[in-house]
């Protein structure tokens, strides 16, 4: 037995407010962020569409969780290497969002890493898998982000002695 | 036990079993250094957490973009699985040197 469609379109659909924080992380423009989801499912199915529906449809409740999470990590990172790619068009929306600053001051990468820790609780592994990188890499994007989000606050503290 | 920095959030997000939890703490009983790092990593972590949006997702835009992302699949996913046997004759079928 294969896995149909139908199947697949109920994992996406428990995946999918995940997907919209994230599409959110990479830019706050509503219209961006939905246009990324788009074109980064279509990126990851074109690539793993076969893949998907070769795998057999019964799966157990361990199984399932463990597909959701490959299928949940395989779009996050699509939206992510697109997200990468349009950083400059995104530009202007993040400096139009002054909510949470500090957040947005971030680039993509640190922004990504941060909230992928964070948020969805990545493991390590994952988080190197994710970002393609080594664990010494990983620990630099978070050492880097940390700096810049520690200024940003000590400057504030600063305003208020 | 060798409590790594990976043990210490693990311990501060409450991802650890209990008797991962129990562990720490008595490390933390016997080094009191320990106890320090655990409270500077709270404290950074809190505030990561406090410059991380809460991004909400209405029920409305889970399902407009869960329309789209349903009408991607139909686009891309085929659902005509062939057999082994029709594998294999589109294999033997194929011209591999014409003369």
């Amino acid at each position: 037995m294969y896995m149909n469609r139908e199947e697949i379109n109920n994992h996406i659909k428990i995946i999918t407010p995940n997907l919209i924080k994230f599409a959110k992380v990479i830019t706050p423009d509503r219209r961006f962020a939905m246009d990324l989801i788009s074109d980064a499912y279509s990126a990851y199915l074109i690539k793993k569409a076969d893949y998907l529906i070769e795998l057999v449809g019964d799966f157990s409740a361990k199984e399932a969780t463990f597909f959701r999470k490959e299928l949940l990590h395989g779009v996050l990172k699509e939206i992510y290497k697109l997200g990468l790619k349009n950083a400059s068009a995104y530009k202007n929306s993040i400096e139009d969002f002054a909510q949470f600053k500090s957040f947005y001051s971030l680039d993509t990468r640190m922004r990504a890493y941060i909230y992928l820790e964070n948020k969805l609780n990545l493991s390590q592994k994952d988080l190197k898998k994710f970002f393609g990188v080594e664990a010494h890499e990983l620990t630099e994007i978070r050492y880097n982000a940390k700096k810049i989000i520690l200024k940003d606050y000590q400057d504030v503290s600063e305003v208020y002695q | 036990m060798n409590v790594s920095f990976a043990h210490i959030n693990a311990y501060i997000k409450g991802h650890l079993s209990a008797e991962g939890q129990k562990l720490i703490e008595n490390e933390v009983d016997k080094n009191p250094d320990l106890l320090n790092l655990i409270e500077r990593k709270k404290e950074e972590l809190t505030l990561l957490e406090s410059i991380i949006p809460s991004l909400e997702v209405t029920s409305k835009h889970q399902q407009l973009v869960y329309s789209d992302l349903e009408l991607i699949s139909e686009e891309i996913i085929q659902e005509e699985k062939k057999t082994v046997l029709e594998r294999v004759a589109k294999v033997l079928d194929t011209t591999i040197i014409e003369f």
